[in-house]
């Protein structure tokens, strides 16, 4: 690896540091920001002010902001994401059992984005004056105007609801119904992330089919999927990997709608309840850990365009 | 003790206590927010006797299993936490308690205790154990444990105010348990058939309290197999439960599902029986002969005021939003006609529901009559908060504003979140709100407990009458007597409008036909011990 790429590594791993820290504040005074009182929500509404006081006390809330962040940190280096205040469950056990759904349904929504976005950024870019481009196009912009609340209503009416084939929703037991529980669900966040990857990756391949090289390769006699795959499709690769860490962020928050509209037991679900219900350690570790999922696929992302490129420099 | 369902929220739910109009939440919320609303359909259950509603007949086959949809989950196991009313419809399905309420909304009946006497004299209520009563792990129940539990609900930091007429326990054999009080509480044998009332392993079975309300272990008719909070709890059927025919279920399914629509979609594919709260906008989509109607369910909707504050803390005020709200096209508007208009502030169709014969008459001329005697200043905001996250409540919000705008008042409506909801109205920041309140038990006690407890649902205005009330109420020990203290509550709240009731909301469960054996009480409980597969 060349010492500019090696100071990008490195500068880019640095870089992870504060905001790591700037998270962590930020879910700390999450519950200081946020509306509502936990305290009372636990002590219930008959309950004496003397009684939420205590209550507020027990869960620490009335201790210096430092403080708690302090403990906070402290917690989390030992593994200790604390317990639910609604449930008294650990919330490492609660986050064990619902990651598996949010990453089938990230994963699913991926595979099912990028399958169906490929190919129509490859049409669109070979192709663009021809009729499937338009059609493509065209179908790109309704896709993109339909919220996935309504996506999923559609789909699980029309081809679960109608058909019987697959479930309308739930995550199964057996691996097989779960297979098919996330068909519906990863479709739904699949397409309303696969229209802005579509397009940005048919623009990236536009402008390098007009680069030098793949003239030159053409004028060699390079051309059809040869010239896709070594000339196109690695040059503009860069930016299709940065647009996807930025997709994944996205497909992260459109998975808390999703999981709601298939009635998924998964993280984001699990975030709208604890927020209702004001389960402050709840909600604090689930922001914690969708940011860490964020700056991580980031910083992954960011890596992978350092290989792949070697112009790549920390400026 | 009342639930208030916040949540409808999103659904309508077992409407649990929502107060946010009904999706989850708090307590708090208890107090507030809404029902759900709607269009909807004519009776599918059967109505029985007067009350409760039950679907079903034919001779019960053991085996089998349900699922049934809700919108919220428990709020754990830890009876002092009990808000949501699923809460207090499921804790007694694994930890019975000494009675249970009748399906007729009113009676108590036997649970783990086969009989009991009150001794008016003695302050006491003795209770027989039934005979060779155990634990789902085999462990035998002993009035030991049953002393153990009353200890628990009178310390309950939430609820354990409804039990304050209780000094102590004796336990003279290991079947007899006596409570005393410190007066001949009638009101307190009736409430011990809530939910929460449960009787847990004398010193939780060796395990600290947090523990063992993750595992409970109870004498009730199911035992938990498995349990993911938010997600899913299974109930299997306790072998060792007194009864030997009972459950008919081998397990029981209670799938948390929060979108409405999710919910009308897995029942219409079958992959669930039952949905305990049906938004009434979803009534429509259930067929007519799958619909369950609780008609109307011991619930209050009305209008919350400050009283605290102008212009809430003026009764003319007051007097001409009651008289500005025409009842009958409220209830079309928001409750699609599934509602009647409340004919009294305390919740129908439960023990002690006699309103008062006070009439909340409705007439825009008489309302602004009303308002000209009050020191409102036209053109002064007045804000009306409700709970943002249901289309039924916002709709209801915006009925109300339009109604108050007619005759002069300048509603100003606010749609907050929930717990901002909450927040505003616990700290008097605000003028008018949309809320609803329910029993969880066959008195109308518990909603009287809360009014006391929370200054009238928050209004600010003293409560020493209805407190007085209620300490009659607490010790009555006839109808005639009972019905004397609910009528000086119910005057008190006609004329002086700490709150002011609009309708008693319906509430609509879908039962498939597979469900038999399904009885609900006006409060929206029901003995899952009774239903079996058809």
């Amino acid at each position: 690896m060349s010492a500019g790429r090696l100071h990008f590594v490195v500068g880019r791993l640095a870089q992870v540091f504060p905001v790591l820290a700037a998270l962590l504040l930020i879910v700390v005074l999450l519950q200081q920001m946020m509306p509502g009182d936990p305290a009372r929500v636990i002590a219930g509404p008959r309950a004496t002010a003397e009684q939420v006081v205590q209550v507020r006390h027990e869960l620490g809330l009335d201790r210096p902001i430092f403080e708690q962040f302090g403990r906070h940190v402290s917690n989390l280096l030992q593994g200790d994401l604390g317990t639910s205040n609604r449930t008294g469950i650990p919330i490492t056990t609660i986050v064990g059992d619902r990651i598996g759904v949010t990453v089938w349904l990230l994963f699913g929504g991926l595979l099912v984005s990028t399958l169906l976005a490929m190919p129509a950024a490859l049409l669109m870019a070979l192709r663009p004056r021809s009729r499937g481009a338009r059609i493509c196009s065209r179908a790109l912009t309704i896709i993109i105007n339909c919220p996935p609340f309504w996506v999923g209503l559609m789909l699980a009416s029309v081809l679960a609801l109608g058909t019987g084939w697959l479930p309308v929703g739930g995550f199964g037991v057996d691996f097989g119904d779960r297979v098919r529980s996330m068909i519906l669900p990863s479709l739904t966040i699949g397409l309303a992330v696969m229209p802005l990857l579509a397009r940005s990756a048919a623009a990236s391949l536009s402008q390098v089919l007009t680069a030098d090289h793949v003239t030159t390769a053409r004028s060699l006699g390079v051309s059809g999927w040869p010239l896709v795959r070594r000339h196109l499709l690695r040059n503009a690769l860069p930016p299709a990997i940065t647009l996807l860490a930025i997709q994944a962020a996205a497909l992260l928050f459109g998975a808390v709608i999703v999981e709601q509209t298939f009635g998924l037991p998964g993280l984001g679900a699990e975030m709208i309840t604890a927020a209702s219900q004001r389960d402050f350690p709840v909600v604090q570790a689930l922001t914690l850990i969708f940011g860490l999922a964020i700056i991580g696929i980031n910083l992954l992302a960011d890596l992978a365009v350092a290989l792949l490129d070697p112009r790549t420099t920390w400026r | 003790m009342p639930k208030c369902f916040i949540d409808c929220l999103k659904s309508g739910d077992f409407p649990m206590v929502r107060i946010k109009s009904v999706g989850c939440v708090l307590l708090a919320l208890s107090l507030l927010v809404t029902g759900c609303g709607g269009s909807g359909g004519k009776d599918g259950g059967n109505k029985t006797a007067e009350g409760e509603v039950s679907r079903d007949t034919g001779t019960p086959k053991r085996g089998g299993s349900l699922t049934i949809l809700r919108a919220s989950d428990i709020d754990g196991w830890d009876l002092d936490k009990a808000i949501q009313l699923s809460t207090f419809e499921t804790l007694p399905q694994v930890m019975e308690g000494l009675v249970r309420p009748g399906a007729d909304g009113k009676s108590i009946e036997p649970g783990l205790a086969e009989s009991w006497k009150l001794d008016a004299k003695a302050k006491t209520i003795t209770f027989t154990l039934r005979p060779g009563l155990t634990f789902s792990n085999g462990q035998p129940v002993t009035s030991a444990d049953a002393a153990f539990s009353v200890d628990l609900w009178r310390k309950g930091l939430s609820l354990g105010s409804l039990y304050a007429a209780i000094t102590g326990t004796a336990t003279p054999d290991p079947r007899t348990l006596v409570i005393k009080m410190n007066k001949a509480s009638t009101f307190t044998l009736t409430w011990l058939s809530n939910g929460s009332s449960i009787v847990v392993p004398k010193d939780f079975g060796g395990m600290d309290r947090k523990e063992f309300f993750t595992k409970p272990i109870g004498a009730g008719p199911f035992v938990v197999a498995s349990y993911k909070p938010g997600q899913q709890l299974v109930l299997d059927r306790n072998p060792r439960y007194y009864d030997a025919e009972r459950p008919y279920l081998d397990r029981l399914t209670y799938d948390v599902v929060t979108d409405p629509n999710q919910q009308m979609l897995r029942y219409q594919s079958r992959q669930a029986d039952m949905i305990e709260g049906v938004p009434l906008d979803l009534a429509g989509q259930i067929p007519e002969n799958e619909r369950m109607p609780i008609h109307p369910s011991a619930t209050i909707h009305g209008v919350f005021v400050n009283a605290a504050k102008a212009p809430g803390s003026d009764v003319h005020f007051r007097r001409a939003v009651s008289l500005a709200i025409d009842r009958a096209q409220y209830i079309q508007a928001v409750f699609g006609g599934l509602a009647v208009p409340a004919t009294g502030g305390l919740p129908p169709r439960v023990q002690g529901s006699v309103g008062c014969g006070c009439v909340y008459d409705t007439g825009v001329e008489k309302a602004k009559a009303e308002l000209a005697k009050s020191s409102y200043k036209p053109g002064t905001k007045v804000e009306l908060v409700v709970d943002a996250a249901t289309p039924f409540s916002t709709r209801a919000g915006e009925v109300v504003a339009s109604q108050l705008r007619a005759i002069g008042i300048d509603a100003d409506l606010q749609k907050l979140e929930a717990q901002v909801l909450v927040d505003r109205q616990m700290q008097g920041n605000y003028n008018l709100s949309l809320g609803e309140v329910s029993s969880v038990s066959p008195t109308v006690g518990d909603i009287f407990g809360l009014i006391v407890a929370t200054g009238g649902l928050y209004s600010g205005l003293p409560m020493k009458t209805i407190s007085d009330a209620f300490e009659h109420l607490e010790v009555a020990q006839t109808d005639d007597e009972r019905a004397e203290a609910v009528r000086v509550a119910e005057t008190w709240i006609h004329d002086n409008l700490p709150y002011i009731p609009m309708a008693f909301p319906d509430r609509l469960f879908a039962v498939s036909s597979k469900v038999k054996g399904l009885e609900v009480t006006p409060f929206l409980s029901y003995p899952a011990h009774q239903l079996w597969v058809g």
